[in-house]
């Protein structure tokens, strides 16, 4: 079955180029398929999936079963809508399971083999975090030559090594660390010199030029590794899906999987269930997609949404929505979904004032990384080593700030910037060289990026993802360089 | 089911509709369409008045429809271009008896709220309420498009009323207060008003943007949000603008929201000059300040650039989310011609063919459905005669509504990032907020007051039968096409959301005799539940 990207036949309608660049990512993007004659047909990326991997033998087989030519109960169910779907991901070996489940037809799908490739948790620090405030950089003196006002006293840093240490606001992560399950990255980034929120999420999301890619890294990942099919695959904590994980299937989203349930106040979920893949499931495009994504998410996820949850080895999650997610990630890992991919927002870290006193614990950004490093540490504990081993949790943001205050008590978008990876088959420590911060080795100012970001998430692809033969699909036009941080 | 006859050619874009010098009745036009949305649907057929009703109205509904439709489309479109011809006293009196704050300057609002101010100053954070009396006024106002619009560049110049600590008290409502009169003017106008408020440099940080302390933020998204766009200008011309933004917003706090900015040139950086996007600015005084601060904003308003950005975002909010680069150069054309004008532009967009081609292509947003259930719901329900105090606070502060809209992913003016709420189907269509919507949709068709009936204002006592005119005398096929279309305006239904909505008519099977009659209206509540969670309702 060939994808998407192999036939290339998705272009970007570009005559709006410039108003897409200002959405928080590009999956707001329809996507644009030409046909032999020149002529376009716009489509919704829910239903790029059904058009773009159908092969000649599933059209075929469709037709043969619309046409009539299968008799019986069978036939008739594969001629409906269900069962046109169902061939299409598994012959009718499924519509015969499907038949086995009569609330929920389309739920029944068997588990997918990709399960066995863990979970990477990508975390998103919208707006911009200053590294160098949440991991000061205590051995450089040019940072506090500098940084007069804003930076962190090495006698408040919470040490780590000779040149860095952590925010105390965000000291609990000191005891991941020390276990050497903490990879920090501190001078990363996509080198691209724009300084727009939106342009640089969307770049480092799609992580390809924009102009050409209309999908995300995490997206590509999924879709080379058996896409739509099976089980779920991915979801998105927020109300809509990340730019990361934009493809040409829709994945789950939701603010928090507990407020992910089906008709609290009807009395027949079953018949209404029933109901919405009748209305849904034959409307066509993205609306049927979404209807059935949302249909088999419900039945995948109401263990979670439903049931009760008790961190493990005495993690305590803090009380913020944020601690929410990552406790309901955890409680997914444990219920033994199939869940690859987990993405996660955390916007606020636009500190063009705010950051406050340096070292304080109450200053805005200290409250924030507080929030972060206890959700993290609180985490990683709750997974322990079983769960731990199969998680990896990657942060990333779209810049770092600038070096110089701005004189509002905070910092302007910049440029190089600090990436997280943690996780039990993570080996600790700080990756990448230090450039320093004498004029020489700033960059327009700032820090500069001494690893691209790729780097890192092309070891993670590769390694604990399992998919190092299709790094060149999810990182077109890029040759990485390992960092070796996994055990 | 209503007949629909096409009667008369479709505008042609770039030409204007005469002027009717009074009002018409004509019978409506058919528009017809298939969503790239729900393509297995087929041809969508909408009369033209339920297209302008789903488009404009954030509310969209039949009874808009039936307004537009007794007008004429083009009579009610002349009037809606022309909103001062509208009587809004209805509405205008409702949001001054329960919201009156977003008519007040702060003064007027300390002494209003006198018995909750302290210092002088009102308590009250006001940011919410700006926000309700923007739902009372999507929910009652006859002045549709201007509404539309106010809507439309509170969402360009977006600035969070709620859940933003620096977003100020009493800084949401007066942006409210001064930009709805200006809806319908000019663009130039709106940007000069919009940076004389102290909403956008509160909220973008030039408050901090002062002589030793050079803070860039609203010079970059002056650029590329609110003008040029992304890719127009450079870092050169973002740090150029910053200077001149120096010293505008001195000293603006929580309670502290002038009418009109000043400069401090204490906090100014003068230099002799500023060039940005290739034009110098005189920055040596005061006054060259002032001067070259609105030189900028005109220069910026009337650029050709600005007048692509701003036209294309109207277009994908009110034709498709794609919308046909010709469509875009004739708003483009009509903006240059007229000065940034925007009735214009609205004008070529309304009367084009891409619009009346349009059927289908939108998807509503979370306001938009809600808004639309209340109305179909309530047609006539007037307002009420409050009594109690927590109805006081539940209903004038719309607060369920407020709190529905949140959990459906758009939390009303509370838009986290400055670059105002996503336009397009792939944003919306999301599985989160449509299992809110199912579930929404769920409690009310149970019957669950969604206001709360303390008050007997607010509890109309009719049933959905009633307020859509199905009776049970209707056959099932009749009384689905009926529902379907006084709910979302589309007739000649598709098959299947047909046979669902029969088989619901029946208490959930097919009736054996689909053209015979119901025999009882009490399963109307079911088969309205049936359009309202089909994709159909989505289908702006």
């Amino acid at each position: 079955m060939t994808t998407i990207l192999e036939r290339g036949c998705w272009q970007l309608d570009d005559s709006i180029t410039a108003v897409h660049h200002h959405s928080n990512d590009p999956r707001k993007d329809l996507l644009l398929r030409r046909g032999p004659d020149g002529s376009a047909q716009v489509f919704g990326g829910a239903e790029a999936a059904a058009r773009a991997t159908r092969t000649a033998v599933e059209d075929r087989a469709i037709e043969f079963v619309t046409a009539d030519r299968v008799p019986g109960p069978l036939g008739e169910l594969a001629r409906s809508d269900v069962g046109r779907r169902l061939l299409l991901q598994g012959g009718l070996a499924a519509v015969a399971t499907m038949m086995a489940s009569a609330a929920h037809p389309r739920m029944a799908f068997a588990a997918d083999p990709t399960s066995t490739r863990g979970t990477v948790v990508c975390l998103y620090l919208r707006g911009g975090i200053d590294g160098m405030t949440f991991l000061p950089p205590i051995g450089d003196p040019n940072y506090y030559a500098t940084r007069t006002k804003l930076s962190v006293p090495a006698s408040k840093a919470v040490p780590l090594t000779a040149m860095f240490g952590l925010h105390p606001a965000a000291a609990s992560l000191a005891q991941v660390y020390s276990a050497g399950n903490l990879a920090l990255i501190p001078s990363t980034g996509f080198i691209d010199p724009t300084r727009s929120h939106f342009e640089k999420q969307a770049l480092m999301e799609c992580a390809g030029d924009p102009a050409v890619l209309r999908s995300g890294w995490l997206g590509r990942h999924l879709l080379t590794t058996g896409g739509d099919s099976g089980s779920m695959r991915a979801f998105t904590l927020g109300n809509f899906t990340a730019a990361s994980l934009t493809t040409s299937f829709p994945t789950l989203s939701a603010q928090t999987l507990s407020s992910f349930s089906l008709g609290a106040f009807t009395s027949s979920r079953a018949q209404f269930g029933q109901l919405l893949d009748s209305l849904w499931g034959a409307s066509g495009g993205a609306a049927e997609a979404l209807g059935l994504l949302t249909l088999r998410s419900l039945a995948q996820f109401e263990p979670v949404a439903n049931g009760t949850y008790a961190p493990s080895n005495g993690a305590v999650y803090p009380g913020g929505r944020l601690g929410q997610q990552f406790k309901e990630v955890a409680h997914a890992i444990k219920a033994g979904l199939p869940l690859e991919v987990a993405s996660i927002d955390l916007d606020g870290w636009d500190h063009h004032v705010g950051i406050g006193e340096a070292g304080s614990t109450t200053d805005p950004f200290g409250v924030m990384a507080k929030d972060l490093a206890d959700t993290l540490t609180a985490f990683w504990k709750d997974l322990g080593t079983t769960y731990g081993a199969k998680t990896t949790v990657i942060t990333m943001s779209e810049f770092g700030r600038t070096f110089k205050e701005n004189g509002s008590g905070g910092l302007d978008h910049g440029y190089g910037n600090l990436m997280m990876v943690m996780g039990h088959s993570v080996k600790g420590g700080v990756y990448g060289p230090w450039p320093g911060l004498d004029s020489a080795s700033l960059s327009d100012g700032d820090l500069t990026i001494a690893v691209d970001y790729r780097d890192v998430l092309s070891e993670l692809v590769a390694t604990r993802m399992n998919n190092a033969a299709s790094l060149g699909t999810v990182f077109p036009n890029y040759t990485p360089k390992y960092l070796g941080m996994f055990a | 089911m209503l007949t629909m006859t096409k009667t008369q050619a479709l505008p042609q874009a770039g030409t204007l509709p005469a002027v009717a010098t009074r009002p018409r009745r004509r019978l409506p036009i058919t528009v017809t369409g298939t969503s790239p949305l729900t393509p297995d649907y087929g041809t969508l057929t909408s009369s033209l008045a339920w297209h302008l009703a789903r488009r404009i109205g954030i509310a969209g509904t039949a009874s808009l429809a039936d307004e537009i439709s007794a007008a004429g489309t083009d009579v009610w479109l002349e009037k809606q271009f022309n909103p001062a011809s509208i009587d809004d006293s209805y509405c205008d009196g409702l949001i001054a008896q329960y919201q009156p704050m977003v008519n007040m300057t702060l003064s007027e609002m300390a002494s209003f709220y006198l018995p909750y101010s302290f210092s002088g100053v009102p308590r009250a954070n006001t940011s919410p309420m700006g926000a309700a009396a923007l739902l009372l006024r999507g929910l009652w106002t006859k002045r549709h498009l201007s509404h539309a619009m106010e809507l439309f560049w509170l969402d360009h110049f977006s600035v969070p009323f709620i859940n933003l600590s620096k977003v100020l008290t009493a800084a949401s409502p007066q942006i409210v207060r001064r930009l709805r009169p200006l809806a319908m003017t000019t663009f130039a106008e709106i940007l000069t008003t919009t940076y004389a408020l102290p909403a956008i440099h509160l909220y973008l940080d030039n408050v901090q943007n002062v002589a030793g302390g050079v803070n860039e933020n609203l010079a970059r998204e002056t650029f590329e949000l609110f003008t040029v766009g992304i890719d127009n200008f450079t870092e050169t011309d973002v740090q150029q603008l910053a200077i001149l933004l120096t010293g505008q917003a001195v000293g603006l706090g929580r309670y502290t929201i002038p009418e009109s900015l000043t400069l401090t040139d204490s906090a100014h950086v003068f230099t002799p000059s500023v060039t940005i996007r290739g034009r110098s600015y005189p920055n040596a005084t005061h006054d060259q300040v002032l001067t070259s601060m609105s030189r900028l904003l005109a220069d910026l308003a009337l650029d050709p650039l600005t007048a692509r950005f701003v036209c294309t975002k109207l277009a994908r909010r009110f034709v498709a989310d794609q919308p046909p680069a010709w469509l875009v150069d004739s708003m483009v054309s009509a903006y240059l011609a007229n000065g940034s004008g925007i009735v214009p532009v609205l004008r070529a967009m309304f009367t084009s063919t891409a619009f009346a081609e349009s059927v289908g292509a939108k998807w509503r947003r979370p306001d938009e459905l809600h808004l639309s259930l209340i109305k179909a719901h309530k047609p006539a329900f007037a307002w009420p005669n409050i009594t109690d105090p927590q109805a006081v606070k539940d209903y004038v502060g719309l607060q369920r509504t407020r709190q529905w809209l949140t959990e459906a992913g758009m939390p009303f003016r509370g838009w986290t990032p400055p670059d105002g709420f996503p336009d397009t189907a792939a944003y919306w269509m999301s599985s989160g907020p449509l299992v809110k919507w199912v579930n929404h949709v769920d409690l009310i068709w149970l019957n669950v007051e969604w206001y709360p009936a303390s008050d007997a204002g607010w509890t109309w006592s009719g049933s959905w039968a009633q307020a859509l005119g199905v009776t049970g005398s209707m056959s099932y096929t009749t009384a689905a096409d009926r529902l379907i279309e006084r709910l979302t305006g589309y007739t000649a239904a598709p098959t299947l959301v047909r046979t669902e909505v029969r088989a619901a008519l029946n208490g959930g099977t097919a009736p054996s005799s689909p053209d015979a009659p119901i025999g009882t209206a009490a399963t109307v509540d079911l088969a309205v539940r049936t359009v309202l969670t089909s994709p159909l309702f989505f289908l702006r």
